[in-house]
């Protein structure tokens, strides 16, 4: 693990994407095992949080989309206001099915600007959050055209229109 | 994107549009016009007056765009009335393609009608334009076609028209809830021969079927091409050639080419820097950014979007899909498998010479070539449904005198598949591969990637769209799009 994790920390644009296949691999091999999901998660968090450029991470929230669960989503919430990372974190979390990541979008968004702000109004209709419809209805009436049309749509994914 | 308050039926508009043409020639002296206008404007010599003509607007101009506006310019009963292309070089050969096609029908010999655009939305947002056609790489198409929708267009979208299961779902809401027309781009859906052979097979004429075979390719064959050669150590043809599903690879920043709006080429795709291999396809190539699973979804992309839709047509199942994909891990078969409710198998095959070699379901003899299509196995014999190579062909003797088509050849020059779609334009009719069926043919393609890449079978629900018993999988029905793009 930990020679396939550094294989990992030094992966860049024209890196070696056949490098990290036994990671894919391992992670495949470990669906059903809790133990060596829960493994696998916390080595690929360890890394996220450690010096890395831009195609690591992006791989790592790939990964964690997949395999994340409750305890990846702090480390990932922390990015949503990162005009560089959001989106690959939004790519995390959109698909990982606990309700602590509502919770931590819904937070974020009060500290989100511009398109950020809107990327995490979209994952939250995608999500179909129900809690968000008062803060999303408040964005409906934003001076922000592109932020209102988006937490329009949103609303019409959480509550569709009979 | 794009918010549209535009009459979501398409016909009333034209009829609308033509009552004004009428209006407005009483109104201005009709008695005048046709001094001034060419023969053509008023339908005479064969042609069809502007006023009845179809209005499309083409987005994407590249290898597949410039075959469309080729189709689309030489129909009589339709107007290009603008192009989108993020690229300014191609879209100015689109430009020219049209001034020079319409300057033949216009009274002055010249023609610069054609609006221009880069971003489609503003296409969308003129009112004059019926139908658009979505030629774009394949993590546009679900948005852009939505979008159309939302603004009363009616579209007609290359193939596969999804990237997710999950977006292609809300783009048949969308199309049903904007009532509009839509037509997946699988021409050979069209083809009378292919057509024909289906209806046999739907007929009973194979029996009952038992299995069928289409093409799976890894990504190897695409990545291990020239023009990948000096991005090899990054690609890496020898590891990740091997899998059957599109890949993520991290390839290195290049410059973008002057004209070339890279942001809205990625639009709703996760943000990579600029690599000519996305983009650039020598010639004859097309797809050129399929390999990308931001992008393309690999061998769906080149194969099976092709083939997925004319397949189920023929099973019966092509406004369903399959209730399990069997992973050729687990044994039960040597490739991965489809299987139906009703027992059908589908299996993915590298060559044809695998429907003999490995599954022995046809004689030796067969004659099996081509690449868009597939063999279908009944209890009396078997039929395939192929474009290129020896088309249709089947076994044996005797259900093939049954069968009784004067021409095993796909009728390539008889398939019409944007003229089934500029008809049913005009009559609010279904296409022959509508959103439902373009959404089915897509999702067997996804289905197939996800169980590749989880490495396992799969059990699928086709009427809820769940993986009932695999949480996993249920995580890549979707995926997050770059901010600020929605659907």
């Amino acid at each position: 693990m930990n020679e396939l994790m550094a294989r990992l920390s030094a992966y860049d644009w024209g890196g070696d994407r056949g490098s990290l296949k036994d990671i894919d691999n391992l992670i495949v091999a470990a669906q059903g095992d809790p133990g060596k999901l829960s493994e696998l998660e916390l080595a690929l968090l360890e890394v996220l949080q450690s010096e890395l450029r831009l195609p690591a991470k992006e791989y790592i929230c790939r990964q964690l989309a997949l395999l994340g669960t409750a305890r990846c989503v702090p480390v990932l919430a922390g990015m949503l206001t990162d005009p560089e990372l959001s989106d690959r974190a939004r790519f995390a979390l959109e698909a990982i099915p606990d309700a602590s990541v509502d919770d931590a979008l819904r937070s974020a968004l009060a500290n989100a600007e511009g398109v950020l702000r809107v990327g995490i109004v979209n994952t939250l209709g995608e999500r179909r959050d129900a809690k968000a419809v008062p803060l999303l209805t408040e964005l409906q009436k934003s001076a922000d055209g592109v932020l209102a049309r988006a937490a329009a749509a949103a609303l019409r994914k959480i509550a569709p229109p009979a | 994107m794009p918010t549209s308050s535009k009459n979501p039926v398409s016909r009333s508009r034209i009829i609308t549009r033509r009552s004004f043409l009428g209006r407005s020639a009483a109104a201005t002296g009709a008695a005048a016009a046709p001094a001034l206008l060419p023969a053509s404007a008023w339908g005479a010599d064969g042609q069809v007056a502007p006023s009845n003509r179809i209005t499309v607007g083409l987005i994407g101009h590249g290898m597949m765009g410039r075959g469309h506006l080729g189709r689309l310019l030489s129909a009589p009963e339709i107007e290009v009335l603008a192009l989108c292309e993020v690229d300014r070089t191609r879209l100015d050969a689109g430009l020219a393609a049209v001034a020079g096609a319409y300057a033949e029908r216009s009274a002055s010999g010249a023609y610069a009608g054609c609006g221009a655009y880069a971003d489609y939305r503003e296409l969308l947002a003129r009112d004059d334009i019926d139908g658009v056609v979505i030629a774009t790489p394949d993590h546009w198409h679900s948005p852009m076609s939505i979008h159309a929708a939302e603004a009363g267009k009616d579209v007609y979208c290359e193939k596969p028209i999804s990237i997710t299961i999950d977006e292609g779902r809300q783009l048949v809401h969308a199309m049903r809830r904007h009532g509009r027309v839509f037509q997946n781009g699988s021409q050979y859906r069209t083809s009378p021969s292919i057509r024909r052979a289906c209806d046999f097979i739907r007929k009973g004429g194979l029996g009952n079927v038992t299995a069928a075979f289409t093409l799976w390719r890894s990504m190897g064959e695409f990545i291990g091409g020239g023009r990948f050669q000096p991005y090899a150590a990054c690609v890496n043809p020898a590891v990740t050639g091997k899998y059957y599903a599109p890949q993520d690879y991290a390839l290195p920043e290049e410059p973008v080419p002057d004209g070339l709006d890279w942001d809205l080429w990625l639009g709703p795709a996760p943000a990579r820097p600029y690599n000519s291999l996305y983009h650039i396809n020598p010639m004859p190539g097309v797809v050129p950014w399929s390999f990308c699973e931001d992008f393309g979804v690999g061998p769906s992309t080149w194969y099976h979007s092709h083939a997925a839709d004319v397949l189920q047509y023929a099973l019966g199942y092509e406004e369903s899909g399959p209730v399990e994909l069997l992973h050729p891990g687990s044994g039960e078969f040597p490739t991965l498998t489809c299987c139906y409710a009703n027992g059908v198998l589908l299996h993915l095959v590298e060559g044809w010479d695998q429907v003999k070699s490995l599954y022995q379901a046809v004689p030796q003899e067969a004659q099996l070539d081509g690449s868009f299509g597939g063999v279908v196995v009944g209890e009396r014999g078997w039929l395939t449904t192929m474009s290129g190579g020896s088309g249709v062909t089947g076994g044996p003797e005797e259900l093939m005198a049954e069968y009784r088509d004067p021409r095993h050849d796909v009728d390539l020059g008889g398939k019409d598949h944007h003229g089934n779609w500029f008809e049913c334009i005009a009559t609010r009719g279904k296409p022959h591969s509508h959103e439902e069926i373009g959404h089915r043919a897509a999702s067997l393609g996804h289905l197939t990637i996800i169980a590749y890449k989880l490495g396992r079978s799969l059990k699928w629900d086709p009427a809820r769209e769940v993986f009932p018993e695999d949480a996993q999988a249920n995580r890549m029905l979707r995926r997050a799009r770059r901010a600020p793009w929605h659907i």
